[in-house]
């Protein structure tokens, strides 16, 4: 030892020259941030607690909470509004990353997936909360970014999507193909080459399209007509652009909501009774008596045949059980583990509602958590057909493209129960027939505005599981109808009954008005010389919130 | 750097031949004060290193060159004193007492000895006596409030958790806060290894120090400034703890044999549970229901509820149980446990050679069932002076440590580990019967068993199993060239293995329900090789010179394999290939190196006046390679004024000394903080994948350091009747390496640089006072301590107001704040008006949280104060500390929790309603109300006692500023009472001296700013000894023991 150490003293230079990380690369490798990319995305969006897709389905009343942020509250602070930095830190960086690597080595492939993935996070990001660091944002060297205007960026990322689509369909000089790596699709398919991504790409563009349709110096007209009239389109729900999650539990590959809920010793989601009623056909200004064949596939009871709740339930509704937005009910917050209406097959691989009860509740056991991320699917992109005929950004059938949608909703579950149900035994849904006759009877019957309404209402209840979209939607149409605590007819004196089984009336209420949009995050503002003052988020408006 | 080789290498191969003429000298050495002999007195031959020590007879026989002409009788505590050869064979001598205490030698920088009187900076010595407080197993924790300077604060009362030690206030932002370790001149690691995030679940872990056996302590120094410290180079920036042990110290010329027996038993129990009401069961708004608050019906308003689940009826429950209060569920709970701590000590020797061995048992099985601490260590040194005047020692030590504790942390994180065995212990519902706590099958019972393990059933099956060893080993090589140069050479080595296996078992609320198993398996070896040589001269009868040039080279290296196995398959079996997957969790290697050369000269004038100057330069692996030499001195001097000018001292002022000192240390970084790296994460559906870190590095870094003022003086008055020890010191550091946070839309949440600066600035007082010392033997001594601290980030980084140290669920934040103490809490609050009135919700009669997050909470002191007071009389002793803390706010997850759930006594008084005071606001813009006139609206809502605990109020979902209580409180820390027992009993026996005691530990405290049947411990803190401080997630309360000890010498 002592022999070792003199010699290492007369070599001072290389004695001291072992400061290179022996346990991590240096050096990326394209292939390897592809699928940590896709699943960060799926992550960031999803229902897990703290997480977009969650306080989106709060605030579209899909699922209720006793988080602070029940009531409209949303801080700065917010645990949920801190998924700001995963946006930029864990996913923006890297896809950032994967296209300076892919067109310093000209593969167009990686090029344009990685192009694509970027404008449709940053659309996200924008409908949350508007300006944002974009143009200077993940630049080496600048931690000051500048917020830019929302509608400018809207208008950059439309031309991201036709440089990814150009790039998609060129043939790369770089022999890496996307395979396995790419967890969405699989990638290059010989045979069509970047068909499934090219797809993706128009689709999204699309949505961005629709998203502006009262926005005149963005909408155009004439690319919407082409991009429908051209139909180079998702076509199939193979197409959809979905992001997989695995039966794994180590690694764990599980959607992460799954994970929560079912292997938690609690659960954070609650389903809105808002929403259960309205699908159970109890809404007396919609879908009236109307009952949705999806409930068993959406929700799971774990109270069967009236069991007794371990504690009085604050909505009791048959063997649902839930509690409501911004209540202040006494039983709100009773342990409920064994007891509430969890979610269910369909938004994140959970159980389905056989009308069995467990005694200790559900647990990972009871599902496998193979739900995909659903961004855009076929039926969504339908959906959003079916909402430019409706408001005549384009000519042709809106009728007929909802049926379309809803058969296309009704087939996406089954195809999600074919990917998660595990060793389960699930009927698929049962047919859309008489669901899509009364649908469309009160469709029929109705106003154009009813007529937008039942369409966005349709796209909400098929949305069930990936949120953050109708969050926008609702912002930008006014539809569905949501629960509100200060309106009259919704809790007559401020109080709501408490479901047919429940403990009795709820008070409820409303902390603060509608979030138009997200606060920013307060780290951000407290580092960033350029960033502006925390704004109000009941008044300020995301761009494309304007009224026509 | 080559030369040094070629030196060293010289060194080692050239021998030494020494030949005189020797008188052979004996003597007895006793003390004036009793006249009894004393044992261990140093008598050397002036000039020389060739000495003794005496034996525990006080006799010595030493062989004495023919041309020595003085030899030197020193002992601590008493004056050192010089006799004169001249031909007697036979040297009796009486040492007087010291009470100025001015020769007294104490262990400074590398060893180095130096008398009080020279130094010019505050070192505090303290001796084995202190160190060993029989009640206490924790070293850091058996120093609680004796040092001036220091703060030490417990993690809690789980066996073998972790202490946390400061020195003079945080240095670094973010880096390691502690001090080095030093055992026998060789770095000691501290380190706690955090196998889980200590909030979201793991374990009250133990930290490196934990090994070092207490029984085998000598002596210790601690160097608080940067000019005590600037030696020790890099890691000495938070101070230095330098610990002499017996086995590393063995000297020569203790002829014979001496062999000390300790054995001591305790009993340890909670020190305090809170005060429960039994007035009202589970439930809400007065109404029984199965929930976790104790808000339900009064007992005497219904029969029976409802058995809380089946499980129950497997032991004889019926549907219908009786609805009763439990008044004593949480303390059955609890067990008496125990510390058994036995030591041998044997030491023995020649004139030239001496051993000492130490070997030791110390086992701790804690009040909280399964919870258990042993501690097991041998170790061995010996010294021996050759005949070619080569002086050889070494010593090895090995020690294993085994502590066994439960899963704590928040049991609501969301994180698959989340199950603390402490979720609801101590805020039972008051009509819960908590055993049986498992079912036929071993699963957990309770009234909710998916919300919580029932805390029996979590001690006993989840948890953290720490096995650890460590072997130090050194040996030492000195000559002296001439009378005026010596050379010495120190190699050592200083290895520890971890293993630990952190098990959530099946069924519980953690891992779904289905088990898993963490290993964390980490190895750490640290090698230090000093090369020095001594010049010592005196030039004339005025002027001494001593002077030190020296070279340090240090190795650190670590490697660390972490695994999770998920799912176990058959119950029972806690090993990894008993589960269903297994993934890594983490791990890596490190290494690092650092080159030092350093010089110290202190030239003396007269005895009365000391300049001491140091500089040290390192070279660090870990900076880089074009820029990684760095140099840091420092100076002091110490004045002797008493000395200087003889005719102010008098019999009433006997000593006053003035020490001023500079000093500047610097640091390196991290290994590996240099380069970015991608770092590879768990295949994602079979896909290998890899991300990018979330902080960046910095090619550019460069050392930190830290710069400190330090002036004192020492008074000492009527003979040492009275002493005085005054410190003050201002230092600031700089340039830190920190990953300060950076704004997300860069990319990036956080970046390695150098920046920030934090000052502190302190006092220290040590008063020591003697009032009483009669001739029949009666003593009392009474020691007041004093410390204060204050702490103030100046600046972070550019216009950056504020970095997060710890982002606890974010509410608090701790961060720390320019122009605030270091680590301030900070997060939710409700909004108030203009004037500070809270603002209050007309909907609900509640407050409001604000949209903006705001400073609500300081966990730095005050101020730190104890006094000790010691009463001796003949062979009797009894000694009593008491300490007092004032302020230091602690976020108190159990706090919140005893008053949310309505357990104790504090909530009892509920049947009426309150009206927050306050004024109505607007929940949507946070400002007050108007009336028509535009004045403020006053509140007039009720709302029911509940609230005031349960949602936006006070206690459980509050705001965070309402979860922080003062930490001020009063403690009677320590009570022993020892009696020695009289040599003439002795005589007869074997037993060379008999000493038994009865001490307690942590007998009484009070705090008196929080809810009153709390009984919180405001001393335990949940983060081990990492830098969020203050802040506890249902952490074990602390421990208070009583025990008795006898120690025996042969």
């Amino acid at each position: 030892m002592l022999a070792a150490l003199l010699i290492a003293v007369a070599g001072c230079e290389d004695f001291l020259d072992i400061n290179k990380d022996p346990n991590n690369p240096a050096e990326p490798n394209i292939q390897q941030l592809l699928p940590g990319i896709q699943r960060n995305i799926a992550d960031i969006l999803s229902y897990d607690f703290g997480y977009v897709g969650w306080v989106s389905a709060v605030y579209t009343h899909q699922l209720t909470t006793r988080q602070p942020e029940d009531g409209y509250l949303l801080q700065g602070s917010a645990y949920v509004v801190g998924r700001w930095y995963r946006f930029y830190a864990d996913a923006m960086k890297e896809i950032e990353l994967l296209i300076d690597i892919a067109e310093e080595v000209e593969n167009t492939y990686y090029a344009g997936i990685g192009k694509t993935l970027k404008a449709y996070l940053y659309s996200v990001m924008v409908d949350l909360w508007g300006d944002i660091p974009y143009s200077e944002a993940i630049q080496k060297g600048v931690i000051h970014p500048v917020f830019d205007d929302d509608a400018a960026i809207y208008a950059d990322l439309i031309a991201l999507l036709e440089e990814a689509y150009t790039d998609l369909g060129t043939e790369s000089t770089d022999p890496r193909k996307p395979g396995d790596d790419d967890i969405i699709y699989n990638g290059y398919d010989d045979d069509d080459k970047m068909d499934k991504w090219m797809r993706a790409n128009r689709t999204i563009l699309l949505k961005l399209y629709t998203q502006v349709r009262n926005v005149d110096n963005l909408f155009n007209q004439a690319k919407v007509d082409e991009l429908l009239d051209t139909d180079v389109l998702i076509e199939d729900w193979s197409g959809s652009f979905i992001i997989p999650y695995g039966t794994s539990s180590s690694p764990d590959d599980r959607h992460p909501c799954f994970v929560s809920e079912y292997g938690g010793g609690q659960i954070s989601m609650y389903i809105s009774p808002w929403f259960y009623e309205l699908m159970n056909g109890e809404n007396p200004a919609i879908l009236t008596n109307v009952v949705d064949p999806r409930i068993p596939y959406y929700f799971v009871n774990q109270k069967i045949g009236g069991a007794a709740s371990e504690n009085s339930p604050e909505y009791r509704n048959g063997d649902f059980i839930s509690i409501y937005f911004g209540s202040t009910g006494k039983n709100r917050d009773h342990a409920g583990r064994a007891t509430f209406t969890m979610v269910g097959i369909y938004p994140v691989g959970g159980k389905y509602d056989n009308a069995t009860s467990k005694s200790s509740g559900l647990s990972t056991a009871d599902g496998t958590g193979a739900a995909p991320m659903r961004l855009l699917t076929y039926a969504d992109r339908l959906y959003l057909e079916a909402e430019l005929v409706s408001v005549g950004k384009r000519t042709g059938d809106a009728r007929a493209l909802l049926v379309s949608a809803i058969n296309a909703s009704f087939e996406q579950v089954d195809e999600v129960v074919d990917l998660c149900k595990g060793t389960q035994t699930v009927p698929a849904v049962p047919g859309t027939g008489a669901y899509v006759t009364s649908v469309m009877s009160e469709y029929d019957a109705g106003s154009a505005a009813k007529k937008l309404e039942i369409i966005m209402t349709q796209k909400w209840i098929s949305s069930f599981g990936t949120s953050h979209d109708q969050y926008t939607d609702y912002r930008r149409t006014g539809y569905p109808v949501m629960f509100d605590p200060s309106n009259a007819s919704h809790a007559p004196g401020g109080f709501v009954t408490g479901g047919p089984d429940g403990s009795g009336p709820v008070p409820v209420q409303r902390t603060r008005d509608y979030p138009l949009s997200w606060p920013y995050y307060s780290v951000e503002l407290t580092l960033n010389n350029n960033a502006p003052p925390q704004k109000n988020i009941t008044t300020s408006r995301i761009f494309w919130d304007v009224v026509k | 750097m080559k030369r040094f080789a070629v030196l060293l290498a010289l060194f080692a191969f050239v021998g030494f031949a020494l030949q005189a003429q020797s008188v052979q000298i004996t003597g007895n050495v006793t003390g004036s004060d009793d006249g009894l002999p004393l044992p261990g007195v140093s008598v050397v031959v002036k000039g020389t290193t060739i000495g003794t020590v005496t034996d525990v007879y006080g006799n010595y026989t030493l062989s004495v060159p023919a041309s020595a002409t003085t030899l030197v009788y020193s002992f601590v505590g008493m004056k050192t004193q010089e006799v004169a050869i001249s031909g007697q064979t036979v040297i009796n001598v009486i040492l007087d007492v010291d009470a100025l205490k001015l020769d007294e030698v104490v262990v400074t920088a590398i060893g180095i000895s130096r008398q009080q009187k020279a130094l010019g900076y505050s070192v505090v010595d303290i001796s084995a006596d202190e160190a060993i407080q029989r009640s206490e197993p924790d070293l850091l924790r058996a120093l609680q409030g004796k040092i001036p300077g220091v703060e030490i604060r417990s993690s809690g009362g789980s066996p073998g958790s972790a202490s946390r030690i400061t020195i003079r206030g945080a240095s670094s932002f973010y880096g390691n806060n502690e001090p080095l370790f030093v055992v026998d001149g060789i770095p000691y690691s501290n380190t706690m290894v955090e196998t889980t995030d200590m909030d979201l679940g793991g374990g009250a872990y133990g930290s490196g120090i934990s090994t070092l056996d207490p029984n085998d302590i000598q002596s210790m120094s601690v160097l608080k400034g940067a000019a005590a410290a600037a030696l020790y180079g890099s890691r000495a920036m938070n101070g230095v703890v330098v610990i002499s042990t017996k086995s590393g110290n063995a000297s020569a010329g203790n002829k014979g044999m001496e062999v000390t027996v300790n054995s001591s038993i305790n009993f340890e129990s909670l020190a305090k549970f809170p005060v429960y009401q039994n007035t009202y069961g589970n439930g809400v708004d007065f109404e029984y229901q199965n929930s976790n608050g104790s808000w339900g019906a009064r007992f005497d308003s219904m029969d029976s509820i409802p058995v809380w689940n089946d499980a129950y009826k497997e032991f004889g429950f019926g549907d219908m149980i009786p609805y009763v209060p439990q008044p004593n569920n949480v303390k059955d709970l609890f067990r008496t446990g125990y510390v058994y701590d036995n030591s041998v000590n044997i030491k023995g020797g020649t004139e030239r050679s001496a051993v000492n061995f130490t070997a030791s048992a110390m086992n701790n099985d804690g009040y909280i069932p399964h919870s258990s601490f042993d501690r097991y260590s041998v170790s061995a040194g010996g010294s021996t002076l050759l005949q070619n005047g080569l002086k050889v020692n070494g010593s090895v030590a090995y020690t294993n440590s085994k502590q066994i504790g439960g899963i704590f942390g928040n049991n609501q994180a969301d994180s698959p580990e989340a199950a603390s065995g402490f979720a609801r212990a101590l805020w039972l519902g008051r009509t819960w019967i908590m055993d049986p706590y498992e079912t036929v099958n071993g699963e957990p019972m309770s009234h909710s068993p998916s919300q919580y393990d029932n805390p029996l059933w979590s001690w006993k099956h989840n948890q953290n199993i720490t096995d650890m060893d460590r072997i130090t080993a050194n040996m030492q090589l000195s000559y002296d060239v001439t009378s005026w140069m010596s050379l010495s050479y120190k190699l050592g080595a200083n290895t520890f293995h971890q293993f630990r296996k952190q098990i959530i078992d099946l069924y519980s609320r953690g891992y779904e329900g289905l088990g898993g198993i963490v290993t964390d398996d980490y190895k750490f070896t640290e090698l230090e090789s000093n090369f020095i040589i001594t010049l010592n001269h005196n030039f004339g009868e005025k002027i001494s010179v001593t002077g030190l040039l020296g070279n340090n080279i240090n190795q650190r290296s670590s490697d660390r394999k972490a695994f999770q196995g998920k799912s176990i398959v058959v119950p029972g079996i806690y090993d990894l290939n008993n589960t269903l997957n297994v993934v890594p969790y983490g791990g890596g290697i490190t290494q690092r190196r650092l080159i030092g050369a350093f010089g110290d000269l202190t030239v003396g004038y007269d005895n009365y006046l000391f300049l001491n100057l140091v500089g040290r330069n390192d070279w660090s692996s870990t900076l880089p390679l074009d820029n990684n030499s760095y140099f840091y001195p420092a100076a002091s001097l110490s004045f002797l004024f008493t000395e200087a000018f003889e005719n102010i001292r008098s019999d009433f002022f006997n000593l006053g000394k003035l020490r001023l000192s500079w000093g500047k240390v610097g640091n390196d970084a991290p290994p590996y903080y240099i380069f970015d790296v991608y770092e590879l994460d768990l295949p994602i559906l079979g896909q290998a994948s890899m991300y990018t870190p979330n902080t960046g590095f910095s090619p550019s870094l460069s050392p930190e350091f830290k710069s400190e003022l330090e002036a004192g003086t020492q008074l000492v008055f009527l003979n040492g009747k009275v002493g005085l020890d005054f410190t003050w010191y201002n230092n600031t550091s700089t340039d830190q390496i920190l990953a300060i946070d950076v704004a997300p839309s860069s990319g990036y949440t956080a970046q390695y640089s150098n920046v920030g600066e934090l000052n502190n600035k302190g006092v220290e007082i040590g008063l020591d006072l003697n009032p009483v010392k009669t001739f029949s033997g009666f003593e009392w001594n009474m020691y007041l301590q004093y410390t204060r601290n204050r702490s103030e980030v100046k600046s972070i980084f550019g216009d950056v107001e504020r970095a997060t140290i710890g982002a606890l669920f974010g509410d608090p934040y701790v961060v720390v704040a320019v122009g605030k103490p270091y680590g301030v809490f900070y997060g939710d609050v409700n909004y108030r008006d203009d004037e500070g009135n809270l603002l209050i919700d007309p909907g609900t009669g509640l407050l409001i949280r604000s949209t903006d997050q705001d400073y609500y909470g300081d966990p730095n002191p005050d101020f730190l104060t104890s006094l000790s007071n010691t009463f001796k009389f003949k062979g009797l002793a009894l000694s009593v500390l008491f300490d007092y803390r004032k302020g230091g706010d602690v976020y108190s997850n159990s706090i919140v929790s005893l008053l949310g759930r309505g357990v104790t006594k504090d909530t009892e008084d509920r049947e009426k309603n309150v009206i927050i005071p306050g004024y109505y606001g607007d929940p949507n813009t946070g400002l007050p109300l108007l009336d028509g006139s535009g004045n403020k609206i006053p509140n007039v809502s009720q709302v029911a006692v509940n609230d005031l605990y349960f949602g936006e109020s006070f206690a459980i979902n509050s705001a965070g500023e309402w979860n922080v209580y003062d930490g001020t409180t009063y403690r009677l820390r320590e009570v022993s009472l020892g009696y020695e027992l009289p040599k003439s009993i002795l005589q007869r026996t074997p037993f060379g001296g008999v000493h038994i005691s009865v001490t307690g530990r942590n007998l009484w405290y009070w705090s008196p700013n929080i809810p009153k049947y709390t009984n919180h411990d405001m001393d335990v803190n949940g983060y081990g000894s990492s830098n969020v401080q203050g802040v506890e997630y249902s952490v074990a309360p602390s421990v208070r023991r009583i025990g008795f000890n006898l120690r025996c010498s042969f």
